[in-house]
């Protein structure tokens, strides 16, 4: 594991039932690293990204969050993390703005930094419109960029997002990908779990898959590449085929 | 503590806001709220005037309010050994998860900073609130009537409202203590269980040995339930209300800190969103299916109908809750032998009408969700409405049988045996009501939304309307079925009538089932 890492997992074990969900993965994300998970359907994405922000408590292994432990150090694990769930779901009676400053209370942000964020955020998604809509009336994708807005909104050192971007229209797509980069370079480690090979290709510094509850490869593109005893001209779609399928 | 301060403000407008936003945005809607605000003042206000004016009325009046036969400690007791025997249930069989409203409760708010007692605080708040606001009536009732039935005590009118938000708040705590306790039990929740059924068994030797409800049943919530019938009450000063309440408010202290305690050993997983757990319940056992459904009515009925209710889950449930009724009936035969047989009827016909808001939400919540797939995929709906109806029916049908078999368990007369049949026009027509409301709510709603306590404010009124619908339905049907059995017992009118009734219902399930069909076809399905 790499010590200057600000999200590291370590040996994580989960079994539902006696069915093991994840088999001692560990992974790491440096500052100003943007990792994309991959694996087919069932493989333990979501499972690892609920017991890294410690929704889920793994069987054994550990989880660090900007050096705190996720279940013992749970306050200031959370404090630095921003997380994006894999379903697009809020209270459906907030509107945005109340479910947004409703965040924001929680996480202790400060009243101008929520309305900076709301300020930045909804024209930047394209629903600057819905400030005062209730959140149950949006669509999937507006709940979506909702949910993205209200986990950049304190600025984390650490965005576990799942699917971030399975619901959104191609405009906002862009915006989402050139504000994670943003965030990486200012040293925010990024940690995204997508099907979407093509995003992740251009987006990520550093690729994981996951089959069967296990990290199978990981590296750069061209690390997992010779991994998977691809071509140098391969694309990420054939290499994870490879990976999975040889797995 | 702010956190769980704005957990509380943040769920109550949740549920508050699609009611409360869309009257007070509108002039319409601030005139339709200070109507509904000078309604709800106005029998307090009248009540304590009225004193105030002509002094307190007569002690002969006041005894008048009091139903005969009512006395202030057997309602202490009973309302004690209620509460107690409901908790013990809890600690029994109740869940082992704190269950999430909504999945965003979970998915979000826990991964936000926020520790668990804060989280477990919140929510005690807010189902405090949201309580205190479905009761609004019931308070408000209180206040007016205080003056009237304790000669002219305007003090206790006054400390009525606060002696409730105290039960209340005592209720909620001692629920959500139990839960937390089996959800950070684990593996040992059987010992939980154990306890508890250990506690209930001794009461229940306690109570039939001295053929009174046993002080193990009525102490723990005596201090509780005591300052709210004593807000009825003459001989109790407000003084010494006031004493009582300021005791309760300390035990709620002490209760909301050991809440807190014992939350700190919770984790994010032992909360689980109500969909998930209402899924899980709802699932059963896969069976493995012999044949391929022949039509599309026939494969609706399948799913629809079959599956529910020919299970042996659901037969078992059947048969425990009669068993239950008829042992119950006979124990408080034993136990209560003054209990008057009316009392327990309005009892009873008021647990049913809350057990069958429940399943009609449970179909709404399993059939009504994948509407979008009959609705491409079926050439009518009368199928889908016929299945539903059947469902609903089959539900009323047998909570009217476990409310006759405890009748006749208590009173020894097997013909209230014959209630479920008497009452097939009400279970018919309470069934469509409630299913068209429903199917509209789906429409409108997107899905039809649970939460842990039953619906958001909106959904909330229209459970309402199903309620007491269905429970002017039930409360007709019984009364004349019993007013039948008192007066005309051995005619030839009651042989008949549960022939007629059976025909009756018969009649108005098919006029239901056309109606439905025609809603099921026509509304918007949103996603």
């Amino acid at each position: 594991m790499q010590k200057d890492a600000l999200l590291v997992a370590e040996k994580l074990w989960k079994f539902y039932s006696r069915t093991p969900a994840l088999t001692g993965v560990s992974l790491s994300v440096r500052s100003g690293e943007i990792y994309a998970l991959l694996g087919p359907n069932g493989a333990g994405k979501t499972t690892l990204l609920k017991v890294i922000v410690g929704l889920l408590k793994p069987s054994s292994g550990i989880v660090r969050v900007c050096g705190h432990d996720v279940r013992s150090e749970r306050l200031r694990a959370l404090s630095c993390l921003g997380y994006v769930p894999e379903n697009p779901v809020g209270f459906d009676y907030l509107t945005v703005r109340e479910f947004l400053e409703f965040v924001g209370s929680l996480r202790g942000v400060p009243r101008e930094l929520v309305e900076e964020s709301i300020a930045k955020y909804l024209p930047m998604f394209g629903i600057e419109d819905k400030e005062h809509e209730f959140m149950g009336r949006l669509s999937r994708g507006s709940v979506q960029k909702v949910l993205v807005a209200a986990a950049f909104m304190h600025r984390p050192r650490v965005l576990v997002m799942d699917e971030p971007i399975s619901g959104m229209d191609p405009e906002s797509q862009r915006a989402f990908k050139d504000e994670v980069r943003s965030f990486a370079s200012q040293g925010a480690a990024v940690l995204i779990s997508s099907h979407m090979l093509d995003t992740v290709e251009r987006l990520c510094t550093r690729v994981g898959v996951i089959n069967k509850g296990s990290l199978i490869a990981e590296g750069t593109l061209e690390e997992v590449k010779r991994k998977a005893e691809a071509g140098e001209s391969a694309t990420l779609e054939e290499v994870f085929l490879k990976l999975v399928r040889g797995a | 503590m702010k956190r769980a301060w704005e957990v509380t403000v943040y769920l109550l407008k949740n549920n508050v806001n699609a009611v409360a936003r869309t009257l007070t945005q509108s002039s319409a809607g601030k005139v339709a709220l200070a109507a509904l605000l000078a309604v709800l003042a106005a029998p307090p206000a009248y009540s304590i005037l009225s004193v105030a004016v002509h002094g307190p009325p007569p002690a002969a009046l006041a005894r008048s309010w009091i139903p005969a036969g009512l006395e202030k400690n057997t309602v202490i007791a009973s309302t004690s050994a209620f509460l107690t025997v409901i908790v013990l249930m809890t600690a029994f069989r109740g869940p082992h998860e704190i269950t999430a409203s909504e999945e965003a409760e979970y998915e979000l708010l826990l991964s936000l900073p926020l520790t668990m007692p804060e989280y477990v605080l919140g929510k005690l708040g807010y189902f405090a609130a949201q309580s205190l606001l479905a009761s609004t009536a019931l308070v408000v009732a209180g206040v007016a009537l205080a003056p009237l039935v304790t000669g002219g005590s305007v003090a206790k009118a006054l400390l009525f409202p606060l002696a409730y938000l105290l039960f209340l708040l005592y209720a909620e705590t001692l629920f959500q203590l139990i839960v937390v306790v089996r959800a950070v039990s684990g593996r040992r929740v059987w010992a939980v269980s154990a306890a508890a059924l250990a506690y209930l068994a001794a009461a229940a030797a306690h109570s039939v040995l001295t053929r009174s409800l046993s002080p193990l049943l009525t102490a723990p919530a005596l201090l509780a339930a005591a300052p709210l019938v004593h807000c009825f009450t003459i001989s109790e000063t407000p003084a010494f209300v006031a004493l009582e309440l300021a005791a309760l408010l300390l035990l709620d202290a002490l209760l909301v800190a050991c809440l807190y305690a014992v939350s700190t050993r919770l984790e994010p997983e032992n909360v689980k969103p109500l969909s998930e757990v209402a899924r899980s319940l709802l699932l059963g056992r896969p069976t493995r299916s012999r044949r391929m459904p022949g039509s599309h009515s026939a494969a609706i009925r399948r799913v629809v109908l079959e599956l529910p209710l020919l299970s042996l889950r659901h037969a078992a449930l059947v048969l425990g809750a009669l068993a239950a009724a008829a042992g119950g009936g006979y124990a408080a035969r034993l136990l209560l032998p003054g209990l008057d047989a009316s009392t327990v009827t309005s009892f009873a016909v008021g647990v049913l009408v809350l057990e069958l808001t429940v399943s009609t939400g449970n179909i709404a919540l399993r059939d009504l969700s994948p509407l979008w797939l009959y609705r491409t995929s079926a050439q009518s709906m009368k199928p889908l409405a016929a299945s539903l109806l059947a469902k609903s029916v089959v539900y009323y049908t047998e909570s009217f049988a476990v409310v006759g078999v405890l009748l006749a368990s208590l009173t020894g007369n097997p013909a209230h045996l014959l209630l479920p049949l008497a009452a097939m026009p009400a279970s018919a027509a309470s069934a469509t009501v409630a299913l068209w409301f429903l199917a509209h709510v789906a429409a409108h709603r997107r899905l039809v939304r649970f939460s842990s306590r039953g619906f958001y404010l909106l959904e909330d009124i229209v459970a309402t309307l199903i309620t007491g619908f269905s429970l002017v339905a039930a409360v007709f049907s019984v009364t004349s079925f019993n007013l039948l059995l008192e007066y005309a017992s051995g005619t030839a009118l009651f042989k008949l009538f549960p022939l007629i009734s059976l025909a009756v219902g018969a009649i108005l399930t098919l006029i239901g089932r056309d109606v439905l069909a025609d809603t099921l076809a026509s509304i918007d399905v949103a996603g």
